[in-house]
Parts: C-alpha cells; sequence; structure tokens
C-alpha cells in the first residue's frame, strides 16, 4: 500500500516514509546497538557517580543513595506513559500502524520502571520514614499507573483484531495521562508522607551538585536503555503484526529471522 | 477539515474535558483525600472523630521524653501555631528526631493523642553532613546578630 | 552501607534483575503465530 499522500509535502518526504513499517524496521535495527552501548557506559559512569563520589547525606545517611535508582525510574515512568499515550493517540487520530505499533511496545518498558520506583521507593521508606508503604497521595498515584500498564497491556492481549486493540488500548492510554500531572503535583497539591521536589524547573536544585550529577547520569542512562529496548521490541511487534507483508517474508525465506 | 484533523481535536477535547473533571472532582473530595490533619486543623475539630486519623508536623524541640514505663514516649507535635502532645509505645524510625518533621496515626484520648504508628518525614534537602555543619553554624550566627542588633533597631 | 545495606542493595539487586529480565525476555525467540494464507495486504 503506497503511503505517497498529500502529507508527505508538508512533513518532508525523507522523514514521511519511516511512518512505515517496512522502513522503520531497519532504522531500529541499526539505532537499537548505539543506544544499548550508550546505555551501558552511562550506567558505569551513573553507578560510579552514585557509590563513590556523591558524599553521603547529612539527614539519611547511607540510606539516601536509593535516589540514585528510584528518581530516575520515577521519571521514566511518568516520562514513557505520556509517550505511550501520544504514539496512541496519533495512531488513533491519523490510523497508522506503526504509531500503534510504538505505544505497545513502550508499554512494558513503562510498567518494569513504574514497578522499580514502587518498590525501591518502599526499600527507601522503610529505614527512613519506618514504612514500608502508605497510602499518601504521591504512592497511590504512581500505584494507579502500574495499573494502567498493566490494564492497557491486558486489553490489548485480550482484543484479537490488532486494529480493534490499538484503539482500545489507546482510549485507556489517553484516559489516564490525567494522572501523569497528579502524581507529579501530588506533593505540591495534598498534605502527603513523600517528601517535594528536590529538583524542579522553578527552583534551584535541593542536593549537592555531585549527587545532582549522579541522578542525572543515571536518568539518561535510564533513558538510553529504554530507547534500545523499545527499538528492540517494536521491531519483534513489527514482524508479528506484517507478517503476511512481502518483505518479512522474503525475510524469513532468507533465513535472517 | 480533514477527518482525521476532526478525530485529533476531538481526542484532544475529550482528554482535556476528561482531565478537568477528574481535577475537579479530586479538589472536591479533598477532606476525604487527605492524608494528615495539621495540629492547628485537629484543634479546629476538623479532624474526624471516633475514627483513627494522622497528624502532621515538627517535633517540638525539647519535646521528647522516654516514660516510667521504658518502652511509652512522650513528644509534642507542632505546626509552629498549635502543639499537640502524643503518646506512643513502640520503636521510633532512625529519621526521628526533635526539629523534624513526622507524621503519628492514631486517636484522641482525652486531651492525649494516642499513637499506633509514627513515621519520619524528612524534607526534599540533600547535602554532605559538611554542609548542614555550615549551615547550621550560619544560622546560628544569623541568630546571634539578630539578638545583638535588635536593640539598635529601636526607632 | 552504614546499616542499610539490605535496603541500598535490595533496591538496586531487584532493579538490575527486572533489567537484565526484560532482556531475557526480549531475546527469546518469538512464537511466530502460524503464517496467514496469502493474502493481499493492500
Amino acid at each position: 500500500m503506497s503511503s505517497a499522500t498529500p502529507n508527505q509535502a508538508l512533513i518532508g518526504s525523507r522523514w514521511f516514509k519511516y511512518a512505515s513499517p517496512a522502513t522503520f524496521y531497519p532504522l531500529a535495527g541499526t539505532l537499537a546497538p548505539w543506544f544499548a552501548v550508550l546505555s551501558l557506559l552511562l550506567f558505569g559512569l551513573g553507578l560510579y557517580i552514585s557509590f563513590f563520589v556523591a558524599p553521603t547525606d547529612a539527614q539519611q545517611g547511607e540510606a539516601y543513595r536509593i535516589i540514585f535508582i528510584h528518581v530516575p525510574a520515577a521519571w521514566m515512568s511518568m516520562v514513557i506513559y505520556l509517550a505511550m499515550a501520544f504514539w496512541a493517540g496519533l495512531g488513533l487520530a491519523f490510523h497508522t500502524r506503526l504509531s500503534g505499533m510504538m505505544a505497545s511496545a513502550l508499554a512494558p518498558s513503562g510498567a518494569l520502571f513504574t514497578v522499580i520506583a514502587l518498590w525501591t521507593g518502599a526499600f527507601w521508606g522503610k529505614p527512613t520514614w519506618g514504612a514500608w508503604w502508605v497510602w499518601d497521595a504521591r504512592l497511590t498515584s504512581e500505584l494507579l499507573l502500574l495499573f494502567l500498564y498493566l490494564g492497557f497491556m491486558a486489553l490489548q492481549a485480550a482484543i484479537e483484531d490488532p486494529r480493534r486493540a490499538d484503539r482500545a488500548g489507546a482510549l485507556l492510554a489517553l484516559v489516564g495521562v490525567v494522572n501523569i500531572p497528579i502524581i507529579y503535583f501530588s506533593v505540591q497539591w495534598w498534605n502527603t508522607l513523600h517528601q517535594g521536589a528536590s529538583v524542579s524547573f522553578t527552583r534551584a536544585p535541593s542536593m549537592a551538585m555531585t549527587m545532582l550529577e549522579g541522578m542525572m547520569v543515571m536518568s539518561l542512562a535510564c533513558w538510553a536503555y529504554v530507547f534500545a529496548v523499545v527499538l528492540w521490541r517494536v521491531r519483534k511487534i513489527i514482524l508479528i503484526r506484517e507478517r503476511n507483508s512481502d518483505w518479512v517474508r522474503q525475510l524469513q525465506q532468507k533465513g535472517v529471522l | 477539515m480533514k477527518p482525521r484533523h476532526r478525530r485529533m481535536m476531538l481526542i484532544v477535547a475529550a482528554v482535556g474535558t476528561f482531565s478537568v473533571a477528574v481535577i475537579l472532582v479530586l479538589f472536591a473530595f479533598q477532606k476525604n483525600l487527605v492524608f494528615f490533619f495539621t495540629p492547628s486543623q485537629v484543634m479546629a475539630h476538623e479532624a474526624p472523630q471516633g475514627r483513627p486519623f494522622r497528624v502532621g508536623g515538627m517535633v517540638t524541640t525539647g519535646s521528647l521524653k522516654r516514660l516510667a514505663d521504658g518502652v511509652s514516649v512522650q513528644f509534642s507535635v507542632t505546626d509552629t501555631a498549635q502543639t499537640m502532645n502524643v503518646l506512643y509505645k513502640g520503636v521510633l524510625p532512625d529519621l526521628f528526631k526533635e526539629g523534624k518533621g513526622v507524621v503519628v496515626e492514631g486517636a484522641l484520648q482525652g486531651e492525649a493523642f494516642v499513637a499506633s504508628q509514627v513515621l519520619a518525614k524528612h524534607d526534599e534537602n540533600y547535602m554532605p553532613p559538611e554542609a548542614a555543619d555550615a549551615l547550621k553554624k550560619a544560622q546560628e550566627t544569623n541568630a546571634r546578630a539578630t539578638q545583638t542588633l535588635a536593640p539598635l533597631a529601636k526607632p | 552501607m552504614g546499616g542499610y545495606g539490605l535496603y541500598v542493595w535490595g533496591s538496586y539487586a531487584m532493579s538490575a534483575l527486572l533489567l537484565v529480565a526484560e532482556l531475557v525476555v526480549l531475546s527469546q525467540k518469538p512464537h511466530q503465530p502460524p503464517m496467514d494464507p496469502l493474502e493481499d495486504e493492500s
């Protein structure tokens, strides 16, 4: 099916062709390893800063070092959801197959980082607050995020037809977008046990420089990791969804798959 | 306009409307979503009667006392406007400190609040011990300077 | 870790475990659904 439409002139025919699964597949295959290597290097640097450069904390002692995985994971859990909802919404509006596939590829990674955020948060809360879990607004809304991810994945798994699965998933994803600002602003809007933001767009950071650096490098590492994994995963989804197309059959005949 | 642009606009409108609706509902139910009350709110009888609730504030400096039975402690929670007495039998969390944040869960029994759980609430500041010491010294110097200069401020 | 070892290592160990598990799942050969009888995709 030709993808040449009047929109090509608007978006630029050179990039528009990547909206086709057949052309995106090899591009993703080329990019993914680079992101994988980048993430490995960044994790190495990030963990080094987190454990050997950043000093101990005056208030929490060594327990605070959980921050270097907890905060990046929490940030990823929210950003991935926004990306997922973005692609799902795009697919819903423009009926582009690849957008729906991207959303489906993002969901498991989002769920994973939400689990990491919740688990590391609990392990951080027990020695500092004195509780593994409380139902305050921050923790509750992050748990809700996990349910949204799992709901999205379950919904898509339950629906046979991929187009209808994309549509249903997109509706759920978009409805859940409101949860993201709720998570972020929960510590400002309500009385919570969870502390406020140490890093924000509007105020100077309330942490030592090396601590901030550690957090930022670990965040970039997670980001690169997610890029690599999601590109890898979307390739698998493309192969399944496009299995009846010529180019996939050719790859199978060549024995490449 | 093109059908797909109309679809996109509908989606944006629907998500926007739904989000606003949810946020409004949440603000309306805010009283029931409260995780903890301040001592001022408790004194103003805003806290629920007859069931456990939480109080959050700062542990008044110098208020921590270990009681005669060796296990129970007593301390005050303040929001600088009002102060409440808290009774607690159990282990206090590591970060529990006078002058620092705390959230206690329990119920009012007469004048005292008997807590079943005490949680330390810490702020979002992270700094090495040297920086914390320097900060404390600066604050003490500041306080002394204010005291010294106060008599000179008379008109 | 100043006495907080269980919590710090428990956090990082689980995170590493989950990330590795994700990679393992991804590297499984996908169960290819049987090819549909030849049909015109357009």
